[in-house]
């Protein structure tokens, strides 16, 4: 059990964050001041920051710091916490590393802004995974979606780009008004906000009403908008393709990764904080207790899955086609959830991992090629890659083998886990559930091997090499070797994700 | 005292409905703006009636005295006369939408009755002085010191984001003498995307 501790006593605690905000700070600061170097210093403040986010959480997992409720119990320090924290750090550093070439141009705008935007991303995300408080969750998902906001509309010339901002606008809106709506219920019926309050009201309305309160059913069902926003399941994923086209490629791949992870942190920490539906898999009867959110989560999974990867079939733009594969991982992950057990939380994890290193990948080769046919983002940019671009194409290849879940890719161990935690649970529910996200994954190899037919078996227009910058060379491969290795030797991860997981309750 | 509870139940519901309702059908942006209004007031009035007269207060100020206000700065930018543009929709898509909604509604109605059937659950009481300006502000500053200091980041950062989006449209007002016409073209591209009926819609 933890121990809340009070406001000052938090602060030894809450160091990533805190170096978060001083960067943030920090960043405004040099950006107003500082003449010679701007991009370069505030880049170097920022990865300073992320560095320290990261190692201290790392440290707090290694030296097994157990488990506390910061700021009287609003915000958790925990391995959970510190396994997403570590993750959502690379991800703005990758992030970063992306935009860097198009954040030192002359012609860049606001590039300090850019800069201190991410680092409020970030902020907002660690905050996310770290909220034990409706309070808090609402406040770091209104912080994490305003600034993104921001960023899908930051090509201002681009009309694309600010009706991606204004379509991610209106929809936020909604959602998080949606979610508002169902915090109410929920606080309604335990007059707390805090999780674990909530957690106790209902299990005692459960056990006299012999079934689930349709206020809290009402309400989780409410929230979920929220949730689903966040990770782009349906039936709120209609902003993704138009965002996800719009929004400046190193964004998107932001966007497609870390909200997604964060959101994903999120949600599970209510389920199993908040509902206690969470449970150790294979104990008799949990399965039964836990129904209304396994049938729920299942049926947003397979609904998720099934409409991602219909309409990436018939997608002529690569960012629009990821964007569609990326609504369905986000199905293929929740029906790791479905099962509502430990272990499926633990594979979420994984498969978060090895989601970034190969959702950013591919995403970068687009930006690559898009680059280099003057913005052309279609699948006959990428016409005759393998013969002008060989690096390139083949990190492409091993990308998308791994987003299908080809072995012997990281995708295939992840998916495998996901699988697995699902039917562990046992039961018609959870194999029906598994059997859609089987057929899901044959469906979705269509459309990654129409890139790699395109790639490899269609000639171009022009037949001499191109010259594609060497950062995005050295860095999608840095992306595509974890990728490759996961594939086979993943133990240690998964390890280090299941003792981080450890010290949660 | 239980007529006068009623009475003012009364009015704040038909302030909220009639406003709701306002809102909604008027053609004219300036009578939607002022429906909303006469709304928020219907709220207040209920918040008043839950005894959260802090609540009651602030939802006079921040949402009728602050946000309408600034709804009707926007309205009065873009010109009173602004129509919205014409729905581009085909009427299926209307009759679907329109289905949707009924199907949802009569959910969500289910719902509530078949909660409301059976065992009612009683909110406990609140200790007297909830919702006092004393209690939240004992509360903000004490144990929600946190959300309080996060809200104000997160304000910080829209303003910054704000900003960065904001300028750069147009040519810096501090160097050029600005024209009344000038603002026109900051509030246009804004807009232009949300009415250019596209034909990635479809798909979407």
């Amino acid at each position: 059990m933890t121990q809340p501790l009070d406001n000052l006593r938090s602060l030894a605690y809450f160091g990533p964050e805190l170096a978060l905000s001083g960067a943030i700070l920090l960043v405004i600061l040099w950006d107003l001041v500082v003449k010679q170097a701007r991009v370069a210093g505030a880049l170097a403040i920022a990865f300073a920051a992320l560095a320290v986010s990261a190692g201290l959480s790392v440290q707090a997992i290694v030296s097994g710091a157990g488990s506390r409720g910061l700021f009287n119990g609003l915000i958790a320090f925990d391995g959970y916490t510190s396994l997403f924290r570590i993750l959502i750090a690379f991800v703005t550093a990758m992030v970063l590393v992306f935009s860097k070439p198009s954040l030192e141009e002359k012609s860049a705008r606001e590039p300090g802004e850019f800069i201190t935007l991410l680092l409020v991303l970030t902020l907002g995300m660690n905050l996310m995974a770290a909220s034990r408080n409706l309070l808090m969750i609402y406040l770091s998902l209104e912080m994490v979606s305003v600034i993104s906001f921001v960023l899908a509309g930051f090509k201002l010339d681009d009309a694309k780009s600010s009706e991606a901002a204004l379509k991610y606008v209106v929809f936020g809106g909604v959602a998080s008004g949606i979610m508002l709506y169902g915090m109410s219920f929920l606080f309604g019926v335990s007059q707390s906000l805090n999780l674990s309050d909530i957690a106790a009201k209902t299990a005692e309305l459960t056990a006299q009403q012999g079934k689930v309160p349709g206020a809290v059913f009402v309400g989780v069902v409410c929230m979920m908008a929220g949730f689903g926003y966040k990770i782009s399941a349906a039936p709120f994923h209609m902003w993704t393709p138009d965002v996800y086209e719009g929004a400046p490629t190193a964004v998107t791949a932001f966007l497609s990764v870390g909200p997604k992870a964060a959101g994903f942190a999120v949600m599970m920490r209510f389920f199993s904080e908040a509902l206690g539906a969470v449970h150790d898999a294979r104990i008799a009867g949990t399965v039964v207790d836990a129904a209304p959110w396994a049938i729920l989560i299942g049926c947003l999974a397979m609904a998720t899955m099934t409409i991602g990867n219909l309409s990436a079939l018939g997608q002529d733009n690569v960012k629009r086609m990821l964007a569609y594969s990326s609504i369905a991982h986000a199905g293929y992950m929740l029906l790791g959830f479905s099962g509502m057990s430990k272990v499926g939380v633990a594979s979420i994890a994984f498969y978060v991992i090895t989601y970034c290193f190969m959702n950013l990948g591919a995403f970068l080769v687009v930006m690559a090629v898009a680059e280099q046919n003057g913005g052309d983002e279609t699948v006959g940019a990428f016409r005759g890659l393998g013969r002008r671009a060989p690096v390139l194409a083949i990190v492409m290849a091993v990308f998308l083998f791994s987003l299908t879940g080809l072995p012997p890719m990281a995708g295939f161990v992840g998916k495998f886990y996901l699988f697995s935690a699902l039917l562990e649970t046992g039961g018609t529910w959870s194999w029906t559930v598994a059997v859609v996200g089987v057929l899901n994954s044959v469906i979705s190899l269509f459309y990654y091997a129409r890139v790699l037919r395109v790639m490899f078996l269609e000639d171009a227009v022009a037949t001499e090499p191109t010259t594609v910058r060497p950062m995005f060379q050295v860095t999608s491969l840095a992306l595509a070797v974890p990728t490759l290795v996961l594939g086979v030797y993943w133990s240690p991860v998964y390890d280090f994700v299941v003792r981080s997981l450890a010290t949660v309750r | 005292m239980k007529a006068l509870d009623f009475g003012i139940f009364a009015l704040s519901t038909l302030l909220v409905l009639g406003g709701g309702l306002g809102t909604v059908a008027s053609k004219n942006p300036i009578r939607s703006a002022i429906a909303l209004l006469v709304s928020i007031l219907g709220i207040a009035g209920m918040f008043l009636l839950l005894a959260a007269e802090f609540l009651a207060a602030i939802q006079v100020l921040v949402y009728a005295g602050a946000v309408v206000v600034l709804f009707l700065f926007v309205i009065m930018l873009l010109g009173p006369a602004a129509q919205s543009p014409a729905d581009a929709r085909s009427a299926i898509s209307r009759y679907l939408g329109a289905a949707t909604f009924l199907l949802s509604a009569t959910g969500v109605l289910a719902l509530v009755l078949r909660a409301t059937k059976g065992a009612t659950t009683t909110l406990a009481t609140q200790p007297a002085g909830f919702g006092t300006i004393e209690a939240v502000g004992k509360e903000l500053f004490t144990s929600s010191i946190a959300p309080l200091e996060f809200s104000g980041a997160l304000l910080l950062v829209a303003i910054v984001g704000a900003i960065a989006v904001a300028r750069g449209k147009q040519p810096d007002p501090t160097l050029a003498v600005a024209t009344p016409k000038g603002e026109e073209p900051e509030a246009a591209p804004e807009k232009a995307p949300s009415r250019r009926p596209t034909p990635k819609e479809a798909h979407s």
